[in-house]
């Protein structure tokens, strides 16, 4: 499949599943659009570990290195599955899934790269060497356990922003 | 050969009974036929999208072959998930497994439990055991923490808590947490996420169930909408994860299709909102997972089941699009089952797990229509067993004298013409005789049949 359509695909099915999409030509416009979504009285957990992640530009002053007490993260995603909207993280070069669940707000990085068509895409490169959590991420935490009534942000997240460069 | 033998018995399950008090229950048929409704309409549209027939045929393959090779697969599970770091247990019965979850807790001093839905630690009754001896376990599944709350029994696999109304949740969280009453439930998610919030940070260990386990990785794959899943098995240092053996896939390879069907099955999602791959410890260099993970391997009666003319209900998935399907599990709801498991697989497992002798009359819980064989992604052919169940409850005498002699009756009427028709004729003459005789039998439910010239006249 072509990455236009791969692209197209995953933007339509995360949305679906309640997750807001934006798609970025620049690092710079990234960092805008990331502060888009941010207030004043957020605290930003923000990992380094990957060159997408050291290379964003965030406010200083909001930046806090304890995800048990930040209201946001922001990282990349090691994948994103264009069939079921998902983006995929895992516990590989010391990144902590904690803190993609947490706070209540999950903004994403997502390398156009890094999207494959489905399930077994991804599981079909994973290799033998599996890290201790890889976990897919389709939406924000949601649950229907009161009458049905559907509800964002139970446990983890009400919102994941994903922003593809 | 009657009924009076299985009366004789410590303790016989009546579906009949426990039917009726769910019937008498007009907020629980509201909220399981809304639930059953609304499911089964995400779920149509979770499977357009897809090759069904195609998938499901796969995915039965799959897990026909863990069914076939069950206790290969087991040795191989226990040995990969060894390797990366886990400590395996293999517990026989329901003591056995509770019993090592007990030792490993109080052998780490772990008194405060957070825990996933688990279908499993509800059949061993491991809450009950923990807390009898000390160990307070706090179920993190929104309608899970509601029912433990309220002191109740989940009504449906998906939603523990649907019988409740949002103004009962409400009252319960006023007299429990002293918050303002709220039936808004937003409002009350919110009042159990910050509750539950303290207690995940605070506990000493995670319990869990496993929707899957894989044989060649010795990973575990648990689906959750809530983020329950991922905070139990990754904030606190130990991860205790309960699992029956027929839970494991056989190859890594198998997790995509297992993955896109379950989901789908259930709620008509692509995927749950999480999935999480659980491979053994935390590793070196890593900041993320449980420093010490147990894994509770349970038979409780499965190996014979794989043995036996019934291995395939070893196939399910619990996905519960079978009760979603089903019209008697949309009339009377999970309650009535008299056991963890409802809908048609809750009928096969009950009686497989715990005896014909004690559950037969669970078998009444079925219309034999099929829907449900129609529904199930792995192909268990539920129909089909319910049907060959009834017929050995019959030849063990556990069918209802009652029962077997309409039948034996409907049997002869229709079996030849002349029968039937002299059979027709004197039928409406009968039927105040056989409604007073089988009073109990609630005959009178039925039209009374009418002659048959009037039935000419009426055409």
């Amino acid at each position: 499949m072509e990455s236009n359509e791969l692209l197209a695909q995953f933007c339509d099915n995360a949305r679906k599943v309640d997750a807001s999409v934006t798609v970025v030509d620049s690092m710079d416009q990234a960092a805008k659009a990331i502060e888009d979504k941010l207030a004043e009285s957020d605290k930003i957990y923000a990992p380094r570990l990957t060159a997408i992640e050291k290379e964003l530009n965030l406010p200083e002053s909001l930046l806090t290195t304890d995800y048990y007490q930040a209201t946001v993260t922001v990282e990349e995603a090691a994948a994103g599955i264009a069939e079921t909207g998902s983006i995929v993280c895992w516990s590989k070069e010391g990144r902590s899934l904690p803190a993609s669940l947490l706070p209540g707000r999950h903004l994403v990085m997502l390398s156009r790269a890094s999207i494959v068509k489905d399930l077994d895409a991804f599981f079909g490169k994973l290799g033998s060497d599996l890290p201790t959590n890889i976990t897919f991420i389709t939406g924000p935490s949601r649950t229907a356990d009161i009458e049905l009534t559907l509800t964002t942000g139970v446990h983890g997240p009400e919102f994941v922003d994903i922003i593809i460069v | 050969m009657n009924a009076r033998e299985h009366r004789g018995l410590p303790y016989s399950f009546s579906f009949r009974r426990a039917a009726v008090a769910c019937l008498e229950d007009p907020q629980l048929r509201l909220a399981v036929r809304k639930a059953t409704d609304l499911l089964g309409v995400k779920r149509a549209q979770g499977l357009e999208p897809i090759p069904w027939e195609i998938w499901r045929e796969k995915a039965s393959e799959i897990r026909g072959y863990t069914v076939d090779h069950i206790a290969e697969l087991v040795n191989t599970f226990s040995v990969n998930a060894t390797s990366a770091g886990a400590i395996v247990y293999h517990a026989e019965n329901a003591e056995d497994a509770c019993s090592a979850v007990y030792h490993i807790l109080k052998d780490r001093e772990a008194s405060r439990i957070v825990k996933a839905k688990s279908m499993i630690t509800e059949e061993i009754g491991l809450n009950h055991y923990l807390e009898d001896r000390g160990i307070q376990v706090v179920e993190t599944d929104l309608g899970e923490f509601i029912i433990q709350l309220a002191g109740e029994r989940p009504s449906h696999i998906l939603g523990p808590a649907i019988h409740k109304t949002r103004a009962q949740v409400g009252r319960l969280f006023e007299e429990n947490f002293r918050v303002p009453f709220s039936d808004d439930p937003e409002l009350l998610t919110r009042i159990a996420r910050n509750k539950l919030r303290e207690v995940f940070l605070a506990a000493h260990a995670g319990i869990t169930g496993a929707n899957f386990a894989i044989a060649d990785t010795g990973s575990l794959m648990l689906f959750t909408n809530e983020g329950n899943g991922r905070m139990v098995t990754t904030v606190p240092p130990l991860h205790v994860a309960v699992l029956s053996i027929e839970k494991i896939l056989p190859s890594i390879s198998h997790a995509p299709l297992l993955a896109n069907l379950l989901p789908r099955s259930a709620t008509g999602q692509p995927l749950s909102s999480y999935l999480s791959l659980i491979t053994g410890t935390r590793k070196r260099g890593e900041e993320t997972g449980a420093k010490e993970l147990h894994i509770v391997l349970l038979d409780n009666g499965r190996l014979q089941v794989a043995a036996g003319d019934f291995s395939s209900i070893l196939k399910c998935i619990r996905c519960s699009a079978c009760l979603n399907v089903c019209p008697v599990y949309a009339t009377v709801g999970g309650h009535a089952y008299g056991s963890v498991y409802s809908g048609p697989m809750g009928i096969i497992l009950t009686i497989l797990l715990n005896g014909m002798e004690r559950f037969h009359s669970v078998l009444d819980a079925c219309t034999l229509c099929g829907a449900c064989s129609e529904a199930c992604p792995v192909k268990v052919p539920l129909k089909h067993m319910i049907s060959v169940l009834r017929k050995l409850r019959r030849a063990k005498g556990l069918t209802p004298l009652t029962d077997t002699l309409s039948m034996t009756g409907i049997g002869l009427a229709v079996g030849n013409s002349t029968r039937y028709c002299v059979g027709r004729k004197a039928l409406p003459y009968l039927w105040p005789a056989l409604t007073s005789i089988l009073k109990q039998e609630r005959l009178d439910r039925l039209p009374t049949p009418r002659k048959e010239r009037m039935l000419v006249q009426a055409r």
